[in-house]
């Protein structure tokens, strides 16, 4: 660690290493990454994996559109295997109303070029063939949606940034942030402070502390979500399931990887409930009825960092020059985190980004302007 | 058919009178209805349940207690089974698990789970938990006692040798015969009920869940005592995954709780209590030791242990590490070398000592899941094994309600498993309000405790200790 960077990332999830190794790849490598535990300790190791564009707002489709075809060549690009597999998307739904609603998600979402589309049974037995076909009336199917491995792509993306040039410090806490006559910053770590002309806040459940300590108060709740994992198992399952609020997975490892929603979104602990368990066990098995032999192996908690609008904070802070925000993901953090790695480097190293997003803007909370997006699945 | 069951011992004598059918990989085996499945199939000849994951590796037996992954099979349609803690059932489908385990054939018969509300819960029922539980009860609690393997007696039901300490606390006695009083008293005990079988895999905000194959109960218990035992480490060298590798603990299980001789010439890695007994404990049971070697400069366990050996003509090598487990699918051989004061291997060396079994003795790790789970302060003490909770004189945890025991709080011996079993339970009880075991009876059991750790012994448990008891 040095005591001066161009730049300071904190937080090293996926938001944080991707900006991190996008900014060194534009040769912008006077970087550092400051984690306060280990990489992936926060949202992005405990997240569900899942990758999606069949979103119902046109920002959010445009930037998982643009995401998904990042994820693709990611394990080339970082010359590390993520894990990444369009295992494809399959909501299922089961009363005439959400049918309805679903057609009109996909006219939508087809409209911005992502080609999800409608169909029956039959089709979404064959696409996943332990599915009981009593348990909805149709499918909402899109073949490049799919999953990676977390883990994967934050040591991907941090050997690549590394390589580069970057510098990754782990367990090291940013306890306090300063503004300098100088329009630059100085970071206070357990490791020492650092002096920096950029800020980016990628610190997940953390953010909204980090922002404060500049005066910035960033309108986040954060909500409890929980995450099983079965033993390991050939694979046999195909898509991603969502239905409601449930959702799995099968992962490249083999586990079943899922969670739903329970009632305890507000607690402040982290903590694995039975609740959760019992629920998430009688909503998977009635979607693929013989899950019901397979044992559970894990189970564990993280945070959706949800803002007003569900769509995350991209960009710079007018008030604060130079401290840009990559945060407030409302638990999608980890599908948009190659996307915004791009956007928030061309922003940092050429003065603007390729796609606009400007509307993803911390002031449209001050001006109102906030985005709707209704499919947070979970 | 091969058998590989031992038929006469000086001390053991095992049941075989119900003889059952099972089928493995099409192929009719004939165990007994005590035997489990993992211990059948070695009986018969076989060595290999699976093959890695990644890999396809040959994969065997390791722990033989149900702590590792070694044995999983698919068992009746259902993969991943630890087939060395599952007993067998006349009519078992067994097969041979290839990679990853397939998606089972049936839908589990599980339904549902039973609540329960518990005074007192112990988790395990060796030698800490079995008189955790008597204790308790006789003091007046009510007593959930739950174990994984099938039977009780955790470690104790396999120790054949005579216990030493004071006559107080069962010195002369063997292992076996400490475990069948226990056993015997707790059935005697109508405030206990048993659940074996029953694995406890989670801690649910002060809720424990235990499960066996078809029905899960979720414990709502006002004290817990977890004495949950150890498992044994591995060591790092090539091949250590290749069938015939075995905790040393693995191959006494074998010999003594199922007369099932692990192998016919072994190679014993680690001189401490354990390497030593059990290395006799081989010789007992007909099978030829090839070498004793250990890697510290000198031998770690009891000179009285070590003669023992000696005199039966077994050579013990220390300052030596085994390198490699040579073989394709079951050890033919092993490498061993000479290390230096870094314990490193020096070149030149290696010497091939013929053997089919390499037994690791390498010291065991406190099986702490449910207690980082309940997310109690734990402390990083090598004297004891690993990470450890810190406790106070009672075994009493971080979590008031949470008491350790045995060697869960630390890699011990039996008979101060036993005597903090006692100290916790009596404790749990003692918090609920139970008196029916004056104060005094723990006490003295505490100072025997300490007396017990005062020798040569115990001074690296209690430089241990010093890290983790919190002193009120």
């Amino acid at each position: 660690m040095r005591s001066s960077y161009d730049c300071v990332i904190v937080g090293g999830g996926i938001s944080g290493l991707a900006i991190a190794y996008e900014l060194a790849k534009r040769g912008y490598k006077d970087v550092a990454v400051v984690e306060e535990c280990y990489l992936g300790s926060g949202s992005t190791g405990r997240c569900g994996s899942g990758i999606r564009a069949q979103f119902t707002s046109p920002d959010q489709i445009v930037l998982l559109r643009e995401a998904e075809e990042m994820w693709v060549h990611m394990s080339d690009e970082l010359e590390y295997d993520i894990h990444f597999n369009a295992c494809g998307y399959l909501f299922l739904w089961d009363t005439p109303e959400l049918v309805e609603k679903a057609r009109q998600n996909v006219a939508f979402q087809n409209e911005y070029g992502i080609m999800s589309r409608i169909i029956d049974r039959q089709e979404a037995k064959e696409i996943c063939p332990s599915l009981n076909t009593d348990s909805f009336l149709v499918g909402q199917w899109y073949d490049k949606d799919g999953k990676a491995f977390p883990f994967d792509t934050v040591t991907g993306y941090a050997q690549a940034a590394r390589r580069l040039g970057v510098d990754i410090l782990t367990t090291t806490h940013v306890f306090q942030l300063e503004t300098t006559p100088a329009h630059t910053f100085t970071v206070h770590t357990t490791q020492g402070n650092i002096e920096t002309k950029y800020v980016v806040n990628a610190a997940g459940p953390g953010s909204k502390e980090i922002a404060a300590m500049l005066g910035v108060d960033l309108p986040y709740r954060l909500d409890k979500h929980q995450i099983m994992a079965t033993e390991p198992l050939e694979q046999f399952l195909g898509p991603m399931l969502v239905k409601n609020s449930l959702y799995y997975l099968q992962t490249h490892r083999g586990n079943i990887v899922g969670g739903t929603d329970t009632g305890d979104k507000n607690a402040a602990d982290v903590d694995c409930t039975f609740e959760f368990l019992t629920k998430f066990a009688r909503e998977a098995t009635e979607i693929v009825p013989r899950l019901a032999g397979v044992k559970l192996m894990r189970q564990w908690a993280g945070y959706y960092v949800v803002s007003p609008d569900a769509h995350p904070v991209l960009g710079p802070i007018d008030e604060v020059p130079g401290f840009f925000q990559a945060n407030g993901y409302s638990g999608h953090g980890f599908m948009m985190g190659p996307i915004v790695g791009r956007l928030l480097a061309e922003y940092i190293a050429v003065g603007k980004p390729s796609i606009d997003i400007e509307h993803y803007n911390f002031r449209r909370f001050a001006r109102g302007e906030l985005l709707t997006e209704k499919a947070v699945i979970g | 058919m091969e058998d590989n069951r031992i038929a006469t011992h000086p001390i053991l004598a095992w049941n075989r009178e119900n003889p059952v059918r099972i089928t493995y990989d099409g192929r009719q085996i004939t165990a007994y209805s005590l035997e489990t499945v993992a211990m059948a199939l070695y009986a018969a000849g076989v060595k290999q349940y699976s093959t890695s994951s990644r890999f396809y590796r040959p994969r065997g037996m390791f722990c033989a207690i149900g702590k590792c992954s070694s044995c999983m099979m698919r068992v009746d349609g259902i993969p991943n089974m630890r087939t060395c803690v599952l007993q067998v059932r006349d009519g078992m489908d067994v097969e041979t698990q290839h990679g990853d385990g397939k998606f089972p054939d049936a839908q589990a018969a599980m339904k549902g789970v039973k609540e329960k509300n518990a005074e007192v819960l112990v988790i395990g029922g060796g030698p800490a938990g079995l008189e955790a539980s008597l204790w308790a009860a006789k003091a007046g609690a009510h007593v959930e006692l739950l174990d994984q393997n099938p039977q009780l007696g955790g470690q104790l039901v396999k120790q054949t040798h005579k216990f030493f300490g004071s006559a107080k606390e069962n010195a002369g006695t063997r292992g076996i015969t400490i475990a069948k009083k226990l056993i015997d008293e707790v059935a005697a005990t109508p405030n206990i009920t048993v659940y074996s079988g029953f694995t406890a895999f989670g801690w649910f905000q002060g809720a424990i869940c235990a499960a066996d194959q078809d029905h899960a109960v979720l414990f709502h218990p006002r004290k817990i005592v977890v004495a949950t035992g150890a498992a044994e480490k591995m060591l790092m060298f090539k091949n250590n995954d290749m069938p015939g590798v075995f905790g040393a603990g693995a191959a006494q299980t074998l010999m003594n709780v199922y007369g099932i001789k692990p192998g016919n010439k072994v190679l014993m890695v680690g001189a401490g209590n354990v390497g030593l007994i059990v290395s006799y404990q081989l010789m007992q049971a007909g099978i030829e030791v090839a070498l004793v070697i250990e890697g510290a400069p000198r031998v770690g366990g009891y000179l009285v242990h070590a003669s023992k050996i000696a005199r039966n003509g077994v050579r013990i090598m220390t300052r030596h590490t085994v390198l490699e487990a040579v073989g394709t699918d079951h050890v033919e051989a092993a490498i061993i070398a000479e290390v230096d004061e870094n314990w490193q291997p020096i070149p030149g060396t290696e010497q091939r000592i013929e053997c089919d079994t390499i037994c690791l003795s390498a010291g065991l790790k406190p099986s702490t899941e449910l207690l980082e789970q309940a997310k109690l302060d734990l402390a990083y003490t090598g004297e004891l094994g690993g990470w450890v909770a810190k406790r106070n004189w009672a075994m009493r945890t971080s979590n008031p309600d949470i008491f350790a025991a045995g060697d869960a709080s630390g890699v011990e011996e039996a008979s101060t498993a036993m005597m903090e079993g006692k100290i916790a339970g009596l404790q749990a009880a003692y918090d609920l309000g139970h008196a029916d075991v004056p104060v005094e009876e723990q006490k003295e059991t505490r100072h025997n405790l300490d007396d017990l750790r005062a020798g040569p012994f115990g001074v690296k448990i209690c430089i241990g200790l010093k890290c983790v008891e919190v002193l009120e």
